[in-house]
């Protein structure tokens, strides 16, 4: 038999979709970026960020060596911003890995099946959804210990009902289509029909809430930080901005770089899901 | 033995507003080889029975007996190879086709699920599913929208046929189509029924579909067969008021003035009038009809009516 060449025309249109869009293309190199500086961060930076390493409070552009100023303990605050790259993004990304995976087990099941099983799993999603989620985070860290694993499981668990309920309606909605009928008439067991036939079908929407919850996993951390209920032994965005907090009037930019940080890459993430949600909607990407 | 034997279907569901008939005991049977018509208005339950059949609505009550076994009381495991021996066709040639499946592995899972030959045989045997419909070879690594309605429907079929069933339950597999592509996929079925000795129960709203198609023709009204009879039979001689409202309605090129249409519309089947369920629309009702619930009765060969009156509809 020939082999025909598979055109894929599907994920070539998604991809041409998401290139048309500029603030998507802009967002996603700018988080390229970050993630290679974070990456980086051992080679340009081998010292560990928290010795101190220069007279303090040095300003920005004051002493070429260290392009981004000194804090008060005369830590090179160019250093911090690297390391903290590290922290923001493996915390975001894990926690936004954590929370989907929870989030699409669960809500697979609830939607899938229906009746007494979602009925009892939407309840537990309402439990979490109850208490605002922050206060809810800062119960979980101050529990168990303030470190990094930690601080992304407590993130999860806060953020996992989000993509709970999405995936439960997406389901509830899919499972009723005729090919899920097909699938079920042609003998396919539950697994298979969760896994493989509407599974696939479910995902855009996901995929552009789990970009966005990168994103809220990322204040969430700083918002931990800031609090000093971080991990004490790592640089964090956070960390920095609680650390310049007293000295606001003086040396303004030692909070405002690292909030910069923040502002920038949530933004980036949350353009990024933007531009993901116009590219998988077929409609949308058809006016473009 | 007939193939497929239903005693008594019924489906209902819960609602808010009540229990809803969907099916309320149905009798049928399918002989192998044969072609059942099923024809009835829209709501009156066709689709869910067809859906019962394979296990893909709740029964209720009664039995579906395939080959003998009664698959109501089967639980999955035990009902499996079952499946293999009824599949289905559905209406939406762009709802029954996973959007993110190529062809080729929307024909290649059923084979894989039951256990069907290695990669090898597999993929031949996909390969020989779509010439038998008639796509071409190609078509395998490519997407369901990349394909047109009738060739979608084309898919589906292949999908049905790729398990060697003796039954298809066809949902109006035309409706969604264009008049002309209608009658590709109504020969194909035609060719394949041949070829392969399948039985269809074919489901259907359009009474023109299947004359042309059916051996036997069931009416439904509102959950339960008002008539049964011989295609032929059913034509020259419809004796329920609700066959022959029906057969009015069909556009007919050589009679000038249009039939009267059907009074009113169809009860909602949460709500199911008491006695004859057709009295409300019926220009033949008595008062016996609106209090008395008319027993299905044997005419004469093959002739079921459930009807008062039905020697003065067939007269009238």
């Amino acid at each position: 038999m020939t082999t025909v060449p598979a055109p894929r025309p599907r994920r070539w249109r998604v991809l041409r979709a998401f290139l048309r869009n500029p603030a998507g293309v802009v967002s996603l190199s700018f988080l390229i970026l970050v993630a290679a500086l974070a990456l980086g961060a051992p080679h340009l930076y081998p010292d560990d960020p928290m010795e101190m390493v220069a007279r303090p409070f040095l300003w920005p552009g004051q002493n070429p060596a260290f392009p981004l100023g000194t804090d008060s303990l005369g830590r090179d605050v160019a250093a911090g911003l690297v390391w903290g790259t590290r922290v923001s993004l493996l915390v975001g990304f894990s926690a936004m890995i954590l929370g989907v995976t929870l989030g699409l087990a669960i809500g697979a099941v609830a939607g899938y099946f229906g009746g007494r099983v979602d009925a009892a799993l939407v309840k537990l999603i309402e439990i979490f959804q109850t208490p605002p989620s922050f206060v809810l985070l800062i119960v979980l860290v101050a529990i168990a210990q303030p470190a990094i694993p930690t601080v992304i499981g407590a993130i999860a668990l806060v953020t996992w009902p989000t993509i709970a309920r999405i995936v439960r309606s997406e389901f509830r909605s899919l499972r009723e289509k005729d090919f899920v009928m097909a699938a079920r008439g042609l003998g396919y067991g539950h697994a298979r029909i969760i896994l493989s036939e509407i599974l696939p079908n479910a995902l855009p929407p996901v995929i552009v809430t789990a970009s966005v919850l990168v994103a809220t996993a990322i204040l969430m951390e700083s918002a931990l930080s800031f609090l000093g209920l971080g991990d004490p032994n790592l640089v964090s965005w956070g960390s920095m901005i609680g650390g310049g907090r007293e000295l606001l009037r003086t040396a303004w930019y030692l909070s405002a770089i690292p909030g910069f940080a923040i502002v920038l890459t949530v933004l980036a993430l949350n353009l990024l899901g933007d531009a993901l949600n116009d590219a998988l909607n077929p409609r949308v990407a058809a006016e473009r | 033995m007939s193939l497929l034997e239903l005693r008594g279907l019924a489906v209902h569901y819960a609602t808010a507003r009540g229990t809803l008939h969907a099916v309320d005991g149905v009798d049928l049977d399918i002989a192998r080889g044969e072609t059942v018509g099923l024809v009835g208005e829209s709501g009156c339950g066709k689709s869910t029975l067809g859906k019962a059949l394979l296990g893909l609505a709740p029964v209720t009550a009664g039995a579906v007996r395939f080959d003998g076994v009664d698959l109501t009381a089967l639980g999955a495991r035990a009902r499996a190879p079952f499946r293999r021996r009824m599949q289905m066709i559905f209406q939406d040639p762009f709802g029954s086709l996973n959007p993110r499946h190529t062809i080729g592995a929307i024909l290649d899972a059923p084979l894989k699920v039951h256990g069907l030959g290695d990669r090898a045989a597999r993929r031949a045997r996909v390969a020989a599913l779509i010439a038998q419909v008639g796509l071409p070879p190609d078509a395998v690594a490519r997407y369901p929208h990349e394909f047109s309605g009738g060739q979608r429907q084309r898919i589906g079929i292949a999908r049905a046929l790729a398990l060697e069933p003796d039954l298809i339950v066809c949902d109006e597999p035309v409706s969604a189509l264009d008049l002309s592509i209608q009658a590709q996929i109504l020969n194909l079925l035609v060719d394949l029924k041949r070829d392969l000795g399948l039985a269809y129960l074919f489901i259907s709203h359009d009474l023109g579909v299947v004359r042309y198609f059916a051996d036997r023709v069931l009416v439904m009204y509102l959950g339960r067969i008002v008539e049964s009879a011989p295609a032929a039979t059913l034509w020259r001689r419809p004796m329920h008021p609700y066959t022959r409202a029906l057969i009015a309605a069909v556009p007919d090129p050589a009679r000038r003035r249009q039939a009267a249409p059907l009074a009113g519309d169809l009860p909602s089947p949460q709500d199911v009038p008491t006695g004859c369920r057709f009295h409300p629309r019926c220009p033949f009702a008595t008062e016996l009809c609106r209090t008395t619930e008319p027993p299905p009765r044997t005419l004469d060969d093959g002739h079921d009516v459930a009807c008062h009156h039905a020697e003065t509809v067939a007269g009238a």
